[in-house]
């Protein structure tokens, strides 16, 4: 069994060597060949262009019979990964698996999984509220944690936003709404963690009361 | 008579169209002695095409009507053909014998009447006559053999109405089911050694095998048998029986959108073997036993294997509504259940209906207390019953578990169950209040009138009414006039002596019975 796993593994790694097209690649970390790394370019037209995503896979002892753990390296913003520990929510890597689909398959699935947020059965429930309240706000957030994790290109941001991404703009938050709390004296820093959790964002920040964020911050 | 050159240049093209057509079919052709050879020409359909038998029966009825044959492959076409010394250059080759010999059938037997087979021979001659007038002089068999082996003959000799559908004369020497079974096994014979020797490439361990180590499941999918024997024994092991199905991407998102993908038992057995295909069939068994209602779970722990509902007797059901009793509740209840879950059975006053038997142990018990069968005619021990009553009313009318309570043990006979439970409640209850249990042997007893000193009827012990307690026969009114005695001064109740009094100033008399009081009054 474990015979068949390598061959099968190593004829993946193999063809997805020769394959120059899909722009996806797989390598070992060290000689282990069920821990490796797979790696693909940003989607085009979405926030993550430009972007170099890079993947944790582990090859558990039934592959392929059972899914292949995959988590995002590249920190990610995005509805289906956790922005803290990469962790994806994807149907093929659950339930929906099938031994017929392979490590490339598979990447290309959480390159097109980039393109089609799925915010209703999200990993990351901030970024989720965030997707769903304020669409404009996410993307540009998105592209933000592209630039600073995934090297994509900053001019590209910059165009769009004429200066470098600050902390607010990280969590996808505005600088004013940050500002009107942190001179009430609190830290900034905490400021930022209430206000992503409560989603002050966009057309929310007129349905949260302020006391609501106050209540919050004396916690 | 040709001239010798001629024929020593037709003997070369004989040899050369030989040769050809032996390397293009290889085995199918033999050499007979005066320059015959005998071909061996198999059939195939370039798709699966309906094959419609006809019988020589002079009416048409409904019993010789069979159902339309679906083939690819028909038995091929055993034909001897004579090659003159002057072949191709100056005479048509002569077919000496030609034959659809059907396998598996008497020798004598064609699929192909005479008639049609005469003509298929005859078209031989005419392709060599219309390659003379085009002046190559080549060699025709194989165009000729092309012409036969694909089945286009069908549609040039006129066997199709339709051009969709072919139809074929059952021959007399054969009852036309069997012609029927006989075509179709070569058919299926042929599909499968077809299957077996193209080679596939197992979309799980990536690597190329021929069919004949390939399983091909009912979604059309094939994978490499060792790969689906790794995968469904995995599955097997692991409890997750959804798995044992067709591993293809397509054919797992349709089973996680709920469409079912069963997989026949035989190639599961065929696949991962018998010991697991045992355990993956028990497994099946106990999943649906958690399902459906109707089944249950053996109550020996050490077995617990699913056990199925009785198999249905059509007479019970029909028996059954006029052998129970219909109350206007059951009625109401019954119809809004009917409307709201399909499946539910018609209830069955049947007291066989609770028996049950374990398939795999053999125990036979109650459904509804799970003990040992008690036969039809001994009620199930009165605390089981009450549990499962209990459990019923627990949940409210209407509830899912209420139906599937109602499902699995009938919905007649849990309404009786609950009648008798109220019943036996209500008897308690009375008991309870109205009577007291005889001290001595413990039957209850109840006290129309009088006083509270009792003596038992069956006993003969003596005990008071009001506090239970028994009392010496000696001296029974003792209980009743000792200062400090719970019963002190007690031997009449108070409304007892109410009523006795209400009585003597009213001075009714004749509306009731008025002379036992006379007695007790006289003591």
């Amino acid at each position: 069994m474990s015979d068949a796993r390598l061959r099968r593994v190593q004829k993946e790694i193999r063809d997805c060597a020769k394959d120059k097209t899909s722009n996806i690649s797989i390598d070992m970390i060290d000689e282990n060949p069920f821990h490796l790394i797979g790696a693909f370019p940003g989607p085009p037209d979405t926030p993550y262009e430009g972007g170099y995503y890079e993947v944790d896979i582990v090859i558990p002892d039934a592959y392929p019979f059972q899914p292949v753990k995959m988590k995002f390296i590249t920190k990610v913003y995005h509805p289906n990964v956790s922005s803290a520990s990469g962790a994806i929510c994807l149907d093929i890597l659950k339930d929906a698996w099938s031994p017929v689909l392979t490590l490339k398959s598979t990447l290309i699935s959480l390159q097109s999984l980039l393109c089609e947020p799925v915010p209703n059965d999200p990993q990351d429930a901030e970024v989720a509220k965030h997707y769903l309240a304020d669409r404009a706000g996410f993307n540009a957030t998105a592209k933000h944690w592209a630039q600073a994790y995934a090297q994509a290109p900053a001019s590209k941001v910059k165009a769009t936003h004429g200066k470098p991404a600050t902390d607010a703009d990280m969590a996808g938050l505005a600088e004013e709404n940050v500002v009107s709390f942190t001179d009430m004296g609190f830290p900034r820093e905490k400021v930022i963690s209430v206000l992503k959790k409560l989603n002050y964002r966009g057309n929310n920040v007129s349905n949260i009361h302020e006391s609501t964020v106050l209540e919050e911050l004396f916690k | 008579m040709a001239s010798p050159d001629i024929e020593a240049e037709c003997l070369t093209l004989q040899g050369d169209e030989i040769l050809a057509l032996e390397s293009i079919y290889p085995s199918l052709i033999e050499s007979l002695p005066n320059n015959e050879i005998r071909l061996s020409i198999p059939i195939t359909l370039p798709s699966p095409t309906a094959i419609i038998l006809q019988t020589i029966a002079t009416e048409p009825s409904s019993s010789n009507v069979l159902p339309t044959l679906d083939l690819e492959h028909l038995p091929p076409l055993t034909v001897s053909i004579a090659l003159p010394t002057d072949y191709p250059l100056k005479s048509p080759p002569r077919v000496v014998d030609i034959r659809a010999p059907i396998p598996g059938a008497d020798k004598r037997s064609n699929w192909l009447s005479r008639k049609v087979l005469y003509k298929i021979g005859l078209r031989l001659e005419e392709m060599w006559r219309s390659e003379q007038m085009s002046g190559e002089g080549a060699g025709v068999i194989w165009q000729w053999w092309e012409w036969v082996g694909n089945g286009q003959f069908f549609e040039d000799l006129g066997l199709s109405q339709d051009g969709i559908s072919f139809s074929l004369w059952v021959p007399p020497s054969l009852v036309p089911s069997t012609f029927h079974t006989l075509l179709n096994t070569f058919n299926a014979k042929e599909k499968h050694s077809e299957f077996e020797s193209v080679a596939f490439s197992c979309a799980i361990c990536m690597e190329s095998r021929k069919g004949k180590s390939c399983a091909q499941m009912t979604c059309g999918c094939v994978f490499c048998v060792p790969c689906l024997s790794l995968c469904w024994s995995l599955a097997i092991e692991e409890g997750t029986l959804e798995n044992v199905a067709c591993p293809s991407v397509d054919c797992v998102k349709q089973r996680a959108t709920g469409k079912r993908g069963e997989v026949d038992g035989s190639l599961v057995e065929s696949v991962v073997g018998h010991e697991l295909r045992a355990r993956w069939d028990e497994l099946k068994e106990r999943r649906r036993a958690e399902i459906d209602p109707n089944w249950t779970t053996c109550p020996r722990i050490s077995c617990q294997a699913a056990v199925p509902p009785p198999p249905e007797e059509d007479d019970q059901v029909v028996i059954a509504p006029s052998s129970r009793v219909i109350r206007l509740a059951d009625i109401d209840k019954t119809e809004s259940t009917a409307t709201a879950t399909a499946p539910v059975p018609a209830p069955v006053d049947d007291r066989w209906a609770r028996h049950r038997q374990c398939p795999k142990c053999h125990y036979s018990f109650c459904l509804y207390c799970s003990a040992t069968w008690h036969g039809p005619h001994t009620p199930c021990a009165f605390p089981q019953t009450s549990a499962l009553v209990l459990e019923y009313l627990s949940y409210p009318e209407g509830s899912f578990s209420r139906l599937a309570m109602e499902k699995r043990r009938g919905k007649a006979n849990l309404e009786r169950m609950v009648a008798q439970w109220r019943e036996d409640q209500e008897n308690r209850k009375w008991l309870e209040s109205k009577t007291r249990a005889c001290s001595g042997c413990g039957v209850r007893v109840e006290k129309s009138h009088g006083c509270n000193h009792m003596t038992c009827g069956r006993c003969q012990a003596h005990f008071c009414y009001r506090c239970g307690a028994s009392i010496s026969p000696q001296d029974p009114y003792a209980h009743y006039n000792r200062p400090g005695q719970a019963c002190f001064e007690k031997l009449f109740d108070q409304e007892e002596i109410d009523f006795y009094e209400r009585q003597a100033t009213v001075g009714v008399e004749g509306e009731v019975e008025w002379r036992p009081a006379v007695d007790i009054w006289g003591w």
